[in-house]
């Protein structure tokens, strides 16, 4: 599953990216990489941004991009 | 000269840490990438002169963006290293830390935000991280100058000690090492929801984000507008009517109240009287256009946009708006060049730099060009057409929304090039600090004066000496016959339209002596908004993208305030 997918409030763990190298890049300076604890916060309309948080900080991500960030939904509430 | 840089994520607080070092004020908010073009200062130290450069915030060195490249280039030149670090955030920010350290230039880490960390439930190590990484590491504060001297005196130190470089490896690696040092020198306590976290979850959710938004907006509109007309009634209108009218009178009658130098300094009387909006002399409308109708404005809206800066809800409103941008070929943060647009067009055009492709940002300057007026436009036009009510400014306004949107669409359709989608840290909420909040609605009111008081005064005498030399009318003449036809406009506000390549309040302010109708007056205001870019917009256009950029611009401006005219007016002649 992607993090579109996973409900606002959640926690999971980044898989993998699926893209190109320069959007691996781009995300892992941001600290989001394989490995990665998220929480998604929230997501907007109309195929609009999707917020998570990472590390000690949120982060807005286009829906396109979201896309490629696979993970897996962490059992546990928050 | 050595070289001492700056260097760290965006939004860690390095313009601040600058101003403090160098004396020299720059511009710091609460979003990533305020600074789009470096900055240098300098610094005595130890009766040396050493140059402070603050390097544009970036993530990491290899991330492959321009602005990356731009910050790499710049390290390889540097001697020293200052890496900020928001310590609220440790573990991310110490990626670049990470990687500064390979290279084997002396380094000192400031450890910014050192005040949040309590309050948020984080406890650093200070000397712990200072024992693991070999450099020092100093807590600072930059907005309140906490720490700061004692980041100075360790720049004395670290410049005499060379350190070994600690090579660490690639990626993954790289963050398993930075996983280590935090368990190490972090500790996390559990606290209580704050105010400021249940504000930063509902502003950023769509469901609530989307009427706190428009709640925000309505607020700053009214604000602007508040503060604007009492600093007008209670301060500005009785300084000029009672205390600087007797002067100038006294001035006029010793000038012999009429002739060329007469009509330069004070200006047409009107009945035989010194009109403020319209008889067109320096010392008469140019300094009441300046100070009583642009000024209360401008200084109002800095109060308000900076405080919007620093609060940090600027990169909440460009996801909410992220949606609705992409319509334009932009994305949401876009809204913060625009927003500065709305201030003075010039910075405006620089911040577009905080878009990543060139379309993008031909997009956005275009716009702000085209359709996003000033303050010192907006404020002229509310007070010419605003005594018709509400529907005549929106008229006005809604026109230059709808030219925005229209125009925004097509330039998205013809422009090549891509759109990225938005990639934006959401910075937490601070309450802005009250002295550096002043020090930059200052330093902004201080800028508008500087570029105001010359072009206006410049305006109001070139104007003068065409009139007298005939110059204006053999020129209307020439105009006038389309200018009747095509907006059905006088000839004399034709003249507006030179005057208006200077400054655009005190073209709009020309109108004012010519008794327009309000059709004319509104067909009049859009045209002048829109028709050409004044000249400071003019030049920073041509600096930041372009001499066919540039040509670009114009072109779409003069035919848009055309088409636009010839439309406005046939509409508006068949509504009244």
């Amino acid at each position: 599953m992607n993090i579109i997918d996973l409900e606002s409030g959640k926690k999971a763990v980044v898989k993998h990216i699926t893209g190109g190298y320069g959007l691996q890049k781009k995300l892992e300076a941001m600290g989001i990489k394989a490995g990665s604890e998220v929480i998604k916060v929230s997501s907007h309309f109309f195929r609009g941004p999707v917020i998570i948080k990472v590390y000690n900080s949120q982060v807005a991500i286009g829906y396109g991009m979201a896309c490629k960030i696979i993970i897996e939904e962490k059992q546990e509430r928050l | 000269m050595k070289k001492i840089l700056l260097i760290g994520n965006p939004n860690v607080g390095k313009s601040a840490i600058f101003s403090r070092l160098t004396g020299v004020y720059v511009i710091a908010s609460n979003y990533p990438g305020t600074t789009v073009e470096y900055k240098k200062g300098y610094l005595k130290l130890e009766e040396e002169k050493t140059e402070i450069i603050d390097v544009p915030g970036i993530y990491s060195l290899d991330a492959g963006s321009k602005a990356e490249e731009i910050a790499v280039e710049m390290i390889k030149d540097g001697d020293i290293f200052i890496n900020v670090i928001d310590a609220t955030n440790l573990e991310r920010n110490l990626n670049i830390t990470v990687q500064l350290l390979q290279f084997k230039n002396p380094m000192i880490i400031a450890l910014n935000f050192w005040d949040d960390t309590k309050h948020r439930g984080i406890s650093i190590d200070a000397d712990e991280l200072e024992n693991i990484l070999k450099i020092p590491v100093i807590p600072t504060c930059g907005a309140s100058g906490e720490g700061i001297k004692n980041l100075v005196d360790h720049i004395n130190t670290a410049k005499k000690n060379q350190r070994d470089i600690i090579n660490i490896p690639d990626n993954s690696d790289r963050w398993k090492i930075i996983g280590n040092i935090i368990g190490k020198v972090q500790k996390l306590s559990h606290r209580h929801h704050t105010f400021f976290d249940l504000l930063k979850d509902a502003s950023i959710k769509p469901y609530l984000g989307l009427p706190f938004a428009i709640i925000i907006l309505l607020l700053v509109f009214f604000m602007i507008r508040f503060m604007g007309e009492n600093l007008i009634s209670c301060i500005f209108d009785p300084f000029f009517n009672i205390l600087w009218l007797p002067l100038i009178n006294k001035f006029s009658l010793l000038l012999g109240g009429k002739g060329f130098v007469h009509n330069i300094i004070i200006g047409n009387l009107i009945n035989n009287q010194i009109d403020y909006t319209q008889s067109f002399g320096i010392l008469s409308t140019g300094l009441y256009v300046i100070f009583a109708m642009v000024l209360p404005y401008v200084f109002s809206f800095y109060i308000v946009l900076s405080f919007l800066e620093d609060s940090g809800y600027l990169p909440r409103l460009a996801v909410l708006l992220d949606r609705f941008m992409h319509l334009i070929g932009l994305h949401g943060v876009s809204v913060i060049p625009m927003l500065l647009g709305l201030g003075c067009n010039v910075p405006g055009i620089i911040a577009t730099r905080i878009m990543e492709t060139k379309k993008e940002r031909v997009i956005l300057a275009t716009l702000i060009a085209v359709s996003i007026p000033c303050a010192a436009k907006t404020a002229m036009i509310a007070g010419l057409v605003g005594r018709y009510g509400f529907f005549a400014l929106l008229s006005v306004f809604g026109t230059l929304f709808f030219i925005w949107f229209i125009l925004g669409i097509i330039l998205k359709k013809i422009i090549k090039g891509e759109s990225p989608e938005i990639f934006l840290e959401i910075p937490p909420y601070r309450i802005p600090y009250f002295g550096s909040l002043v020090k930059k609605i200052w330093m902004r009111t201080k800028n508008f004066l500087k570029e105001a008081v010359p072009f206006v005064l410049l305006g109001i005498l070139i104007a003068n000496i065409l009139y007298s030399l005939n110059i204006i009318s053999f020129m209307s003449a020439i105009i006038s016959p389309a200018f009747k036809l095509l907006f059905d406009l006088p000839s004399e506000a034709a003249a507006a339209l030179f005057i208006g390549f200077l400054r655009k309040d005190i073209a709009v302010g020309m109108l004012a002596p010519l008794h327009l109708n309000l059709k004319q007056l509104i067909v009049a205001s859009v045209i002048l908004a829109t028709y050409f870019p004044c000249i400071g917009t003019f030049t920073i256009i041509i600096k930041e993208l372009g001499f066919k950029s540039m040509i670009f611009i114009i072109a779409i401006m003069v035919s848009t305030s055309l088409i636009i005219g010839v439309v406005l007016n046939s509409m508006l002649t068949i509504i009244f």
